[in-house]
């Protein structure tokens, strides 16, 4: 019946056909294998007369002689012949297809003429990532593309950046765009495996269209889609194991060295100092003072004996050395104690990590079709925490009629995150902290005196929390606390339903004009519950606490689109879009407590009984949008591009609310000019320019994290004040804020050259930020302590560079490698002209000429005579101007100077792989050179033994320490009392150089002939491991956490090695 | 035929441009005038609901009494949770810890021992930018009050929030011109801190200089003045406000700093009409946790479900109560009195045993030491049981070392309640007294001084009570040393530490190793430095005309 229809339509059009001779065709069309391929469109060009193949892949049809068929067919890339008689059609694949059209803002683009800035970074490079967010797997991957991953809890997601950092108060942030809808969800909900490409736009002429939310570069998520007729049925199963990624600092491990080295600290602190009569301490006494003071809490003892010492005689003697009658292991009758491994305990353990995807995808004529379903199971590194997800997708679409096209995507997540509560900061309660820079002298059970483990009557371990609830001693360093307990006991999950539903439909209007209308919808409903267990631990004297969340976020947006392409004379070719988009989001937050439970191990508010707490609130965002982009091309050889959008958000004041954006852009193919022609080793080079201006609302507030929808506005709270309302100003707002404006400009070359040996783009850009947003410092007396301003602009530049090379490639051995690295400087350009070029903010500082990434710190001078630390300070004449440098040990008096830039200069990655007889080996790397780092963490282990400091860890660098055997060196000497040793300076200033090693992966796939003797399409066996291995300045540094410091104390980056079985039906 | 068609397909064509330009008809009303719910409200809510709801005006008048009780104040500012960050308390610990009554653990888990050791004193420091934030955060809302409400106005309980307003913004310059500068006597013309009102500007705070320490108080004088006469007849519903004897309370106190001994007496005077001191038998339990005692003029009278309660450890109890379920205090960081001064107490006064009392006895190696603490205010023989193991007071609690305070009640007086809800002094009648005894002494009335005094202690504290001195000096000096005992804990040592101009002496008693140290009288590491960011922002204000830095004290 449809092929009645068309035949009829095919002949009604003819009998409108223009006078023309016409040449009766009958064709054929097949794929690369010869298989001939049914259902596909042939169309002569130029009119809408046109055909499609039967069974056998035949077609026939008159049409005009010298003119042009167009045949197409999905999955494949569309060709053009000449008419004849009887031409035999053959459709190339997809995978070359990649490389010609590519997904861009609101469309797609043919990549030859495309005027912009944009990486695409396709399924296969993602799949082999053992990441559940798309995010962990694009470092080295892009150039322009920076990726900090801040923790290492599976599920959560790494911070990007795009061509630099441009805001000060704003979100840096790009952009996600999934299936062509703004997306502001949680990026783990989508199964990377689902994904078919991911594009990176970098420039103005790529996404300027995306106004007031384009800035800082946008990152468009494109999920699969059916592509080929017959069903195909893929299974891919993954099995491995996770370790902790990165070890910890090189530590000290022994515990009589580390009882060594706190002895030497409480001695120096005594030894000198004049006692309450007046008398200036020996050596004698302060030997005496310091092994009394060693076991217990005040003046840096540890608070714990470890050590079983004949009666009478000192733990450490005179020499400074442990007794050597000493034995390890120490019982007060009751209990024994004994270190423990803490690191190896909680981290030298596998955890399991399961990957399941399954799908299906196909299609006809009319319908399009992928389905899958996934389950990630992945443990994490520690006991109780990890990711688990099953996620579904249904993406199709439908010719409906000829003129109407009906499109869908529907995904719905589940996933189930568990993780240690506190996974930073100095906390007791984070394990990582705890962990790596507890003292090698604690015990981390509690022991009968026997030596054997305590277990409690309810079966549990029994764990040392260092607070003599266990144990008769107190611990130095973190009591209270006890991770392998809280990972035992406490729970902390989130589990959320996450919809997505991605609806459209187009319609043809006319000829060459199209109607798209796109709904967008994305809901996330998160429930959180947290348990602070009843038994063991701070909570347990209340009880235990249960907290209980609901986090519903929802985004709603539309698009509507008109599409004009015409085509004249076969050379000129016009593209128009018209459009406009609305966007509305919503954040609702309800979280409830309560104390003391009646049933231990359930986590409702209903099961606890006193002190409940409640709240919620609601925030509203919402943006609209008009946009347009035409472009024109000349003969595939000169394109111009422009776009434009007028753009409101809700964040800002009616009188400013909207704002204009847009580009221009250019492009010129020179392997299309006939003096091209001739260099038949350069087989495309394209020249490219563009400029634009973008947008970008996102004010956040003060702590840089949290969004601030309403900064136009003063912003009160109301609370509570002896059961009566008290308000009081909480945010000083600004009715005049308005836009941060970036103005990007691109230019360079994409190239490829003999034959794919060397192909890939060079490119320039800058990217000016002019009215940033930006929190503008008042005096504090007035109240309030900022007050947010569009002030100031950031520059960044740079070059990028991206190659790629199929060294060698014969039908059974390819081997290619790519390399990509970004060349990025960062300025700033003005600040307020209140703040006289200069802008001190903690250990920043904001100076106009120089990097937004600037430290403001004190420089180190090695150690006096006395193996006290030394800074530098800045000596002046009368007038104040400086006239030299001293030293001094007065740390607050020393003199703060600029770092200058950390940024790294230059970034990037580089990786190959290898095919060769059904093997397939690919290695990749992610590196950056050039910047610098405090490494806060090494400055933490390397403290002087101070009170507060005591059973906190050392790093093997203090055997170096200043003593008056050994006086060449530049680290300070033991004090229990000193104050500066370790504080804040250059000397903790490390390169944060690093390569990562970041995946290898080896496969073999079973020759077709083996194959298809079974039922199966392919097989494929495969062992990847990621982030197999990190070179930095230093071991245990992580530089790919942050730009300025090493700090944090952070789940660690998970190292895993899985082995896998992929199957094709 | 083909002509029907045709004419089908344009009427498709047209429906579908119809169908296409209603989508974007309809799309183009998007509501972007959305507005916060619940978290935050802005300023065209608030004029939205003053309209329906003029009496919530009296929601920001209470503000000036929660802004003395907030917590995570600095939290943006700093980057992290600082758990010092629970409001007036908090200011009153780093007070005392600055100066020799109150000790603590030189540990990490002592929130407060960068202020015991001096480091806090820096611009940059947090420390100070608390203490500066805390304040004028504070004025602001007395600053709004004065700008709305018309200083002409007959309303009564108009004039009442003027009133508070005023008293309280006199309360905040009052601490911070003591926090910045010495004493008023011989320091009038030295710098203090910039003063800013209801009528100061944007522009004007932006290049707004030291004021001096005479222009402080003068402004703190006209406020109380004011304050005094528009507060007259009102009569306040709850405790936690304050009402015209409070502000008597506070011109007493400014007075006294003035050395206006004759005016400091009678505001006393004023203030205390109505209360009691407690009585030996209220004090003799850990006690000063409950605004209804007849002894307290003014509190915070915080409720169950105030932030800094359901914080659980940032509130006041968490680090000085000796007997709550849910702190710091005293396990990790005990709150102890210099050994000397509890030493000086008598024995019949029911105050020593505001303080642990330490048992000697033999320890395993036979040698002399500390075996038990003991105080006859707690009940030694209460025990809990956890994890099937009993505790006893000391082992629960983790009392560490002796001179320990149980000079503050948990809360309900329940031992071991996890819930900090502990209601907080401001101003208490014995603070009146004492001023009134010094200021009459010291204003040439030394016998009816050393008469006031001595009928306080012999009631209220210890009935054996003789004042052993009658000249003005020494009777200062008594008040003195009954104020440090009596008021221990309550933020007053440093300041009077300062205006008796008093050395301080840590060395040779119970504070830690590295600051049992002696100052001379005003050694110049008892200022705090103006915030780096005032310096920054305010053109008037830079490092020449801040605070000098000082290099930490050492052994």
């Amino acid at each position: 019946m449809k092929r009645k229809l068309v035949m009829f339509l095919s002949l009604f059009l003819i009998g409108m056909g223009i006078a023309m001779a016409q040449t009766q065709v009958r064709g054929t069309v097949v794929d690369e294998d010869g298989e001939s391929i049914i259902g596909a469109t042939v169309q002569v060009k130029g009119t809408t007369q046109g055909t499609v193949t039967d069974l056998d892949g035949n077609f026939a049809l008159s049409a005009p002689a010298g003119g042009t068929l167009v045949i197409s067919y999905v999955g494949y890339a569309t060709q053009e012949v000449a008419v004849s008689a009887n031409p035999k059609v053959i459709l190339i694949t997809d995978s070359e297809l990649l490389e010609e059209v590519m997904v861009v803002a609101y469309g797609t683009a043919k990549r030859s003429s495309f005027t912009g800035s944009a990486a695409v970074i396709d399924s296969e490079k993602i799949s082999k990532r053992q990441v559940a967010n798309v995010t962990n797997a694009l470092s080295g991957q892009v150039a322009g593309v920076q990726v900090t991953r801040t923790n290492g809890q599976p599920g959560t997601t790494s911070t990007i950046r795009i061509r630099g950092i441009g805001s000060m108060a704003a979100g840096n942030s790009p952009l996600f765009v999934v299936d062509g809808v703004p997306f502001d969800g949680d990026i783990s909900s989508i199964n990377t495996a689902d994904i078919e490409s991911t594009t990176v736009l970098k420039d103005a002429a790529s996404n300027a269209l995306y106004g007031a939310r384009g800035a800082n570069g946008v990152i468009l998520i494109t999920t699969k889609s059916g592509k080929s007729r017959e069903p195909k049925i893929t299974v891919d199963v993954k099995w491995g194991s996770n370790r902790r990624g990165l070890s910890n600092y090189d530590v000290i491990t022994d515990p009589a060295l580390y009882l060594e080295k706190a002895y030497q600290a409480i001695y120096n602190g005594f030894l000198g100092t004049k006692d309450d009569n007046d008398v200036v301490r020996g050596p004698e006494e302060s030997y005496q003072l310091a092994n009394r003071y060693l076991p217990t809490n005040e003046n840096g003892g540890v608070g714990y004996q470890i050590y079983t010492v004949p009666q009478g005689q000192s733990m450490i003697g005179m020499d400074g050395k442990l007794n050597p009658k000493a034995t390890l292991g120490y019982s007060d009758g009751k209990f024994y104690y004994r270190p423990d491994n803490w690191y190896d305990e909680l981290f030298k353990k596998d955890n399991l990590r399961q990957e399941y995807n399954v799908s299906v995808s196909g299609g006809s004529d009319k319908i399009n079709y992928f389905a899958s379903g996934g389950y990630l199971d992945d443990a994490g590194i520690v006991a109780n925490s990890g990711f688990k997800r099953y996620s579904t997708r249904l993406n199709a679409d439908y010719q409906a009629k000829e003129w109407l096209k009906l499109r869908a995507n529907v995904s719905y997540t589940n996933y189930d995150m568990a993780s240690p509560a506190t996974q930073e900061g100095t906390s007791s309660a984070n394990l990582f902290y705890v962990a790596d820079y507890l003292a090698p002298i604690y015990p981390m059970y509690v022991r009968n005196a026997d030596g054997t483990i305590k277990i409690d009557s309810r079966g549990y371990t029994v764990y040392d929390f260092g607070d003599r609830t266990g144990g008769n001693f107190n611990r130095t360093f973190m009591s209270g606390s006890n991770p392998a307990s809280m990972i035992e006991l406490d729970k902390r999950q989130y589990l959320a339903d996450v919809f997505g539903g991605r609806w459209g439909l187009d319609i043809d209007l006319m000829e060459g004009l199209k109607f798209t209308y796109n709904l967008g919808t994305d809901f996330d409903n998160t429930r959180y519950s947290r348990l602070y267990n009843a038994f063991y631990g701070q909570y347990s004297r209340v009880g235990g606490i249960v907290y209980k969340g609901a986090y519903r976020t929802s985004s709603i947006n539309h698009q509507q689109l008109l599409n004009y392409h015409k085509i004249l004379n076969d050379v000129h070719s016009l593209d128009i879009l018209l459009g406009h988009e609305s966007y509305d989001y919503q954040y609702q937050y309800l979280m409830g407590s309560k104390e003391k439970l009646f049933n231990p191990e359930i986590v409702e508010l209903d099961n606890a009984i006193l002190n409940p707490t409640a709240e919620s609130y609601t925030d509203n965002y919402a943006t609209e949008g008009w946009l347009g982009r035409a472009q024109y091309e000349y003969d595939q050889k000169y394109i111009v591009s422009g776009s434009f959008r007028r753009d409101a958000s809700s964040r800002f004041h009616p009188d400013n609310r909207w704002g204009n954006f847009g580009s221009v852009g250019a492009a010129w193919v020179m392997t299309q000019e006939d003096f091209m022609k001739d260099l038949d080793w350069v087989n495309f080079l394209k020249y490219k320019i563009s400029y634009g201006i973008q947008g970008n609302d996102a004010l956040l507030y003060n702590d840089g994290e949290t969004n601030n929808y309403y900064p136009y506005s003063d912003q009160f709270t109301v609370k509570e004040n002896n059961k009566d309302f008290a308000t009081t100003m909480t945010y000083k707002g600004n009715k005049d804020i308005t836009w941060e404006t970036s103005y990007s400009f691109n230019t360079g070359f994409d190239f490829n050259l003999w034959n794919n040996k060397l192909s890939g783009g060079i490119e320039y850009f800058s990217r000016k930020t002019t009215d940033m947003l930006y929190y503008m410092p008042v005096p504090p007396s007035n109240g309030y302590a900022t007050v947010p301003m569009n002030i100031g602009s950031v520059l960044n530049q740079g070059v990028e560079i991206d190659l790629r090379s199929d060294v060698f490639k014969t039908r059974d051995l390819v081997w290619n490698v790519f390399v990509n690295g970004t060349f990025l400087k960062n300025e700033i350009v003005e600040l307020a002209p209140e703040l006289n070029g200069e802008l001190v903010s903690g250990s920043r500082i904001y100076k106009e000429g120089k990097s937004m990434y600037n430290l403001y710190i004190r420089n180190y001078a090695g150690v006096d005579e006395n193996g006290v630390a030394l800074y530098y300070k800045d000596t002046t004449d009368a007038h104040g101007n400086v006239i030299g440098q001293e030293t001094t040990t007065e740390y607050n008096q020393a003199t703060k100077y600029a770092t200058g830039n950390i940024l790294p200069t230059l970034y990037g990655g580089f990786g190959s792989s290898l095919n060769a007889h059904g093997f397939d080996f690919s290695v990749s790397f992610a590196y950056q050179l050039g910047g610098r780092m405090l490494d806060s963490n090494y400055q933490s282990l390397m403290h002087s033994g101070t009170t507060n400091n005591a059973g906190t860890n050392w790093h093997k660098d203090i055997l170096n320490a200043w003593t008056a055997e050994q006086k060449d060196t530049k680290v300070p000497r033991l004090n229990a009392v000193d104050l500066y040793a370790n504080s804040t300076s250059d000397r903790f200033l490390k390169s944060s150089d690093y390569l990562d090693l970041t995946n290898i992966t080896l496969g073999y796939t079973l020759p077709g002939n083996l194959i298809q003797k079974t039922a199966l399409g392919s097989l494929r066996v495969y062992l990847t491991a990621d982030n197999v291995a990190l070179w930095s300045a230093r071991k245990g540094m992580d530089p790919r956490r942050s730009y300025t410091s090493s700090g944090g104390y952070r789940y660690s980056v998970i190292r895993t090695v899985s082995g896998g079985i992929s199957i094709q039906f | 035929m083909n002509l029907i068609r045709i004419i089908m397909r344009k009427i498709n064509q047209f429906y579908n441009i119809l169908l296409a330009a209603s989508f974007i008809l309809l799309a183009g009303c998007a509501d972007l005038d959305l507005e916060p719910e619940g978290s935050v409200f802005t300023e065209k809510q608030k004029e939205e609901l003053t309209k329906i709801a003029p009496e919530r005006l009296q929601a920001e008048v209470n503000g000036l009494y929660s802004g003395l009780i907030k917590c995570e104040s600095i939290t943006d500012w700093f980057g992290e949770e600082r758990h010092y960050d629970f409001g007036f308390a908090a200011a009153g610990i780093m007070f005392d810890a600055s100066g020799q009554d109150m000790l603590s653990e030189n540990s990490g888990y002592n929130w407060f021992r960068n202020s015991m050791r001096y480091t806090d004193r820096t611009a940059p420091s947090d420390i100070t930018y608390f203490l500066w934030n805390l304040f004028y955060s504070h004025l602001k809302t007395a600053n709004n009050i004065l700008f709305t409400v018309p200083a002409d106005t007959s309303d009564p309980l108009l004039k009442a929030y003027r009133g508070q307003a005023l008293a309280s913004r006199a309360f905040d310059y009052l601490h911070l011109v003591q926090i910045y500068q010495f004493t008023y006597k011989g320091h009038e013309s030295a710098p203090a801190v910039t003063i800013v009102t209801e009528e100061t500007t944007p522009e004007q705070a932006a290049n707004n200089p030291r004021a001096t320490v005479q222009q402080v108080y003068d402004l703190i004088i006209k406020d109380l003045d004011e304050a005094i006469s528009l507060l007259d007849g009102f009569a306040r519903p709850g405790k936690e406000m304050i009402d015209q004897q409070v502000a008597y309370g506070l011109r007493a106190r400014a007075n006294l700093n003035m050395e206006k001994w004759a005016d400091a007496a009678s505001d006393a005077e004023k203030a205390m009409e109505g209360f009691t001191p407690y009585t030996i038998e209220d004090v003799s339990k850990p006690s000063f946790n409950d605004i209804n005692a007849s002894s307290w003029i003014w509190g915070s009278d915080v409720s169950e479900n105030n932030d800094i309660v359901l914080s659980g450890i940032l509130n006041f109890p968490a680090m000085v109560c000796s007997l709550t379920g849910n702190g710091y205090s005293p396990a990790y960081a005990g709150r102890y009195i210099n050994k000397k001064l509890w030493e000086d107490i008598q024995v019949s006064d029911v105050r020593k045993g505001w303080w642990t009392e330490p048992v000697w006895g033999k320890d395993k190696d036979g040698k002399d030491s500390i075996v038990n603490y003991k105080t006859p205010l707690v009940d030694m023989t209460w025990t809990t049981t956890y994890n099937n193991e009993e505790y006893g007071v000391i082992d629960w609690f983790g009392w560490n070392a002796p001179y320990l305070n149980v000079k503050f009640g948990p809360y309900k007086n329940e031992y071991n309640n996890p819930t900090n809800a502990c209601d907080l002094p401001l101003m208490r009648v014995e603070e009146m007294i004492l001023i009134r005894a010094e200021a009459l002494a010291m204003g040439g009335n030394p016998a009816q001084a050393k008469q006031v005094l001595e009928n306080f202690v012999k009631t209220y504290r210890n009935p054996t009570y003789v004042c052993a001195a009658s000249d003005a000096k020494g009777i200062q000096d008594e008040v003195w040393f009954q104020r440090r005992i009596e008021l221990w804990g309550e933020g007053f040592s440093l300041f009077d530490v300062k205006r008796l101009k008093k050395p301080i002496l840590r060395s040779g008693i119970n504070f830690p190793e590295g600051i049992s140290y002696n100052l001379p009288a005003e050694a110049p590491i008892l200022l705090w430095l103006i915030p780096e960011d005032e310096v920054n922002a305010n053109e008037a204000i830079d490092e020449s005309t801040n605070n000098p830095v000082i290099a930490v004290p050492s052994v």
